[in-house]
């Protein structure tokens, strides 16, 4: 009878250091579950956070960039046009007047011309109104100007926010400035797409670059910029370049 | 077939899954394997003296002893990154050793049973700070981390082991019977703890596979560019 207290003691006693144990281990393993899930909810919140301030820098900017337009539309179109009109007078005035002031009339023409565009290109009211591919046009068309041989291809106008077309565009001319300023290129196609969702492609001949370089931390922010605000408007910006044979750019909206 | 050889089969799919993933391992598991080499070693060796010699074996598990504690032991402090719980850990592996060497100083061929008690003890509070230390205050889940597995292995097997070892001596000297049931319990903790154990290897082997392969097409896309 000794024998068997003494059997169920020990067989007791270990089911009970395993009871222990199993609670130590559940303890354990409920704590580290509510830290994982804090955890996630902290780079929720970190997330949505640094998604509302890109917006609000996004808003603060197209504000900047509406305000100079206005201004540039306003006053010193306002002024070039009457300068402009002043010369004419002159005109009518002195029949002799030198070709030199002639010539300066004429910059003072393309001055104005530019002035225009350049408002337009910031107004991102115009985006609404025009359209997105309207105004992409514009840009090419001044891209032309400048003696680049540019395509354009599309099927019709995206369906995209006001904000989405904004963001859009912004990076579009991002791309543009990229391209002018370091690719050395001759020939930019843009693809713009409408139909199973936007999609725009912008491709150049240029010297092209390392994209792991330029996203890695030696990189500029130009490029890490683009690609922030694709995600902020639901799209994302892929670029594929190799060295001496051109760049991709892709703005692709997420389904 | 004795129980005592299912016993030693099934520690063998836990030496392949460690041998498999053998250069996958860092230093503390490889010790864990080792570990389980010798002890599959021992406990033949032990069988074939006590089972077919009819002689004790009882000095070859004393020696086996320290080894196993000072391996998991100093496998628990290559765990632990903090240098005063290193310390500790020194320490109280020390003080076993002496209460072993005093053990063996009163009698070698009998089972050091109070050793085998301390030195259970011990490996359970070691792995109980390698457990909190790595899976409490982690952000990663602990289901996913190898060194959980390898330490609830040793703390459920050494913990649950202490009242069927500290009553060893008196039951195989007064109940005879009762001592060769109450074996069970260490052979069902060692069927639970070792598939723990192969778990531990196998999620180490394949996250450190999946990590090279990562830096490998990292390196890969580098070099494109």
């Amino acid at each position: 009878m000794f024998s068997n207290d003494i059997k169920f003691t020990v067989i007791i006693v270990t089911l009970l250091i395993l009871l222990l144990i199993a609670g130590v281990i559940i303890t354990i393993f409920v704590s580290n579950r509510r830290h994982v899930q804090q955890e996630v909810k902290i780079i929720q919140i970190q997330a949505d956070y640094e998604k509302e301030l890109r917006t609000a820098e996004q808003e603060v900017q197209e504000q900047v960039l509406v305000n100079v337009a206005r201004d540039l539309h306003d006053n010193i179109g306002q002024l070039l046009t009457v300068m402009n009109m002043q010369l004419e007078q002159q005109k009518i005035l002195n029949s002799g007047l030198s070709p030199a002031i002639l010539s300066i009339q004429d910059t003072l023409l393309a001055t104005i011309h530019e002035v225009r565009r350049v408002g337009k290109s910031l107004n991102s009211d115009l985006l609404e109104t025009n359209g997105l591919i309207s105004t992409i046009q514009q840009e090419v068309i001044r891209l032309q100007q400048l003696n680049y041989k540019v395509t354009l291809a599309f099927d019709s106008e995206p369906n995209l926010s006001k904000d989405q077309k904004i963001i859009a565009f912004r990076i579009f001319q991002e791309m543009l400035n990229n391209i002018l300023k370091h690719a050395g290129a001759k020939n930019i196609n843009i693809n713009v797409a409408a139909h199973g969702g936007f999609r725009m492609a912008v491709t150049d001949d240029g010297r092209g670059f390392n994209v792991q370089e330029k996203l890695g931390p030696s990189g500029g922010s130009g490029l890490k910029n683009m690609i922030k605000r694709a995600e902020m408007a639901k799209m994302k910006c892929t670029i594929e370049s190799t060295t001496d044979r051109g760049s991709t750019f892709v703005l692709q909206q997420l389904s | 077939m004795s129980t005592f050889w299912y016993m030693e089969i099934s520690k063998f799919p836990v030496v392949f899954a460690g041998l498999y993933y053998f250069r996958q391992l860092p230093k503390p598991y490889k010790i864990v394997l080792y570990l389980l080499i010798i002890a599959i070693g021992c406990e033949i060796y032990g069988y074939y003296i006590g089972a077919i010699q009819k002689q004790s074996n009882a000095w070859l598990f004393n020696f086996y002893m320290p080894v196993e504690v000072w391996a998991l032991g100093l496998a628990a402090i290559d765990l632990v990154p903090k240098k005063k719980a290193q310390l500790l850990f020194y320490v109280l592996l020390f003080t076993n050793t002496i209460i072993w060497i005093v053990d063996m100083y009163n009698d070698v061929y009998q089972f050091a049973n109070f050793s085998m008690v301390c030195g259970s003890v011990l490996l359970t509070v070691l792995y109980m700070g390698v457990l909190v230390n790595n899976s409490l205050f982690t952000q990663k889940n602990i289901r996913k981390q190898p060194v959980f597995w390898l330490s609830i292995s040793t703390i459920l097997y050494f913990g649950c082991v202490v009242p069927y070892m500290g009553m060893h001596n008196y039951l195989s000297k007064e109940y005879y019977k009762v001592a060769v049931e109450l074996a069970y319990i260490n052979i069902i903790l060692n069927f639970v703890r070792y598939p723990l154990v192969a778990i531990s290897f196998i999620l180490l082997g394949r996250q450190k596979l999946q990590l090279d392969q990562q830096r490998k097409n990292t390196t890969n896309v580098l070099q494109r560019h």
